[in-house]
């Protein structure tokens, strides 16, 4: 059914009725399957793997439980843990795995190169550098040991905006560099690098200043984790993840044609500059929001889109979903991870985000090529 | 549909790269741009459908003027194939859908499917469809954009060096392929070239560009010694073999 229902979304079923007999369109039609075919299957792992992480935990509930609690069930033991911390949790694995994703796939295509992702244009660096300045500057950092041995940002709030600051702040001279100077995608990368820098050089010159209590209170606001967001902030975190992600799949035409290259794209109507701008924005922004909330998470933005490409090749029709399904999966699945590895130990997700997905990418990579 | 361009200009920064360009091209006709290395070929196919836009002129298609359409128009009129094009993990199907850009608007529809089908069985291109470009040989993807840019449905097609990459089969497939689309669709085409002989065998006019104007527009009368060797600073003589113009050069 799902699939019948993903044909129907491509404008697939239109063809298939008339084509019949046309030995040419069922290679093409078995080859379309095959990618909703993937699509479906990431579709099915994901709700699985969500439920399986919002049941397990210090106190296990059934597959079946969850289902029920999930549906508003409150007499159900464990309500109150799933919804406020498990569902929440799981949700903004999701939620901040797609956007980084997402923006990842998109800035791949729009400035045609293959280590496009939101860690190369610097803006996560730049959002590392926000809270450091906030921490250490305007001394947000005072913080105190919460129970166990977790330690918590005061002022997080203050903490979170200077990160969002600074990410708005490399966007904005990366957008300011592109428009003005007409830059080609690998300046835009290489200004990218030498942003990145620039903000770690700020960071580390702070971090010296500080001291321990401040500097260990940025260390930690660095290493992402999902756990940090609440209802509130995944409400907005998802707010602008779907609008990014309805943005980028409106213009899947616009980065296929940018993939053929400018001059094609170019003389198949695509305004380039244009569509290579607001893409920009739009993953700076979409990035911006998922690095202050939760944290940097690295790998994800550059290798989901890579480890897509490899089930259902580059044609953004179908990578840019299968993107965010990966996305989704490999942040959500290592974040379960991280909550089960060391028990009763909650990893940072972001440790282990580069420990799960390296070894997967790059045995993908041998077994392709 | 006719093609008319009158005093096109075009500047790079404060450096005059075209200036004065004018002529003019029925349906049916193909026209070769010639002219020696960096005098503005290339950058005159550009201009031609505004990948590059220039500074002033006027290029009429048919009654339209196409510097005053907007991009996605003049896509509709204009089919431009590049002398190389990126490959990835698509498919020549997926490439030459590609060529319907202009038309779609969220969906490939039936109607573009079908065209692309067409187009695919047209070229002879098959074999090739469920491959991926970046799996197959220069001369098939130099095919598989031909057919993109055929798909965008255009009065005028214009080829940037189309036989650069080609051995002599695939260069002499290429141009019968264009000759015959532009014979039986009376649209009309433009290529840049550097072979002299393969654009006497296939084109019925010719623009030779000197210094960034033109040196000489018309049919085969102005392919002469003179000025082949005033164009290209080579001394030719120009021999007939079999019915065919032949330009020798002398040096």
């Amino acid at each position: 059914m799902v699939l019948g229902f993903l044909k129907s979304r491509m404008g697939l079923d239109k063809k298939s009725h008339h084509d019949e007999n046309d030995g040419l369109n069922e290679p093409y039609r078995k080859y379309i399957v095959g990618k909703l075919l993937f699509l479906t299957v990431c579709t099915i792992l994901l709700i699985l793997l969500f439920l399986y992480s919002i049941s397990r935990g210090p106190s296990t509930v059934s597959l079946i439980d969850a289902v029920h609690i999930l549906f508003g069930n409150s007499t159900v033991n464990a309500y109150n843990i799933l919804w406020n911390i498990r569902i929440p949790r799981a949700l903004t694995a999701i939620v901040a795995g797609v956007g980084l994703s997402v923006a990842g796939v998109a800035l791949q295509s729009i400035l045609r190169n293959p280590l496009g992702s939101p860690y190369t244009l610097g803006i996560s660096n730049a959002a590392a550098f926000g809270a450091a300045f906030s921490v250490i500057v305007i001394g947000t950092g005072s913080m105190h040991s919460s129970g166990t041995d977790a330690v918590v940002v005061n002022q997080i709030y203050v903490t979170t905006f200077a990160a969002f600051i600074g990410a708005m702040i490399a966007t904005f001279i990366l957008l300011l560099i592109a428009k003005y100077k007409s830059a080609t995608p690998e300046v835009m990368i290489l200004v990218g690098v030498a942003l990145g820098s620039l903000f770690t050089a700020g960071t580390m010159f702070l971090q010296y200043f500080a001291d321990d209590v401040q500097l260990a209170a940025v260390v930690f606001w660095t290493f992402g984790d999902v756990g940090r967001a609440s209802w509130n902030d995944l409400i907005i975190m998802a707010s602008v993840v779907t609008i990014a992600t309805i943005y980028f799949i409106l213009n899947r035409w616009n980065y296929n044609a940018i993939d053929a290259g400018d001059e094609i794209a170019k003389g198949l109507g695509v305004n380039v500059d244009r569509v290579r701008l607001t893409g920009m924005m739009v993953a700076s922004v979409v990035t911006s929001f998922v690095v202050a909330l939760i944290g940097i998470i690295g790998f994800v933005g550059l290798v989901c889109p890579h480890i897509a490409r490899r089930f259902v090749g580059d044609e953004q029709r179908y990578l840019i979903p299968a993107s965010c399904l990966v996305g989704g999966l490999l942040l959500l699945g290592a974040d379960t991870a991280a909550r089960f590895m060391l028990e009763p130990h909650v990893l940072p997700v972001a440790i282990l985000t580069a420990f799960m997905g390296a070894p997967l990418f790059i045995y993908l990579l041998i077994k392709r090529y | 549909m006719s093609l008319l361009i009158q005093e096109l200009k075009f500047d790079f920064k404060t450096r005059s790269v075209l200036r004065d360009i004018e002529f003019g091209l029925k349906p049916g006709e193909i026209l070769t741009i010639l002219g020696p290395n960096g005098v503005g070929k290339t950058t005159l196919l550009r201009c031609i459908n505004r990948i590059l836009q220039p500074k002033k002129g006027v290029i009429m298609v048919g009654d339209e003027d196409i510097i005053s359409l907007n991009r996605n128009e003049v896509a509709k009129r204009m089919g431009y194939v590049p002398q190389r094009c990126e490959t990835g993990r698509i498919t020549a199907y997926d490439t030459i859908l590609l060529g319907r850009k202009p038309y779609i608007k969220f969906n490939a529809t039936n109607d573009d499917f079908e065209r692309v089908n067409d187009i695919i069985k047209r070229l002879d291109l098959s074999d090739l469809s469920m491959r991926f470009i970046d799996e197959i040989s220069g001369g098939e993807l130099q095919r598989v954009s031909i057919a993109r840019a055929l798909v965008q449905d255009p009065n005028i097609l214009l080829f940037d060096e189309p036989t650069s990459s080609l051995d002599l089969k695939h260069q002499l497939f290429i141009l019968r392929t264009i000759k015959n689309i532009v014979n039986t669709q009376q649209i009309s085409s433009i290529l840049t070239m550097h072979d002299l002989n393969l654009a006497l065998k296939f084109a019925n006019r010719y623009l030779l560009l000197k210094d960034g104007c033109v040196f000489a527009y018309g049919g085969d009368e102005i392919i002469t010694p003179e000025n082949i060797e005033a164009v290209y600073g080579v001394p030719v003589m120009i021999e007939k073999v079999n019915g065919q113009h032949f330009v020798v050069p002398l040096d």
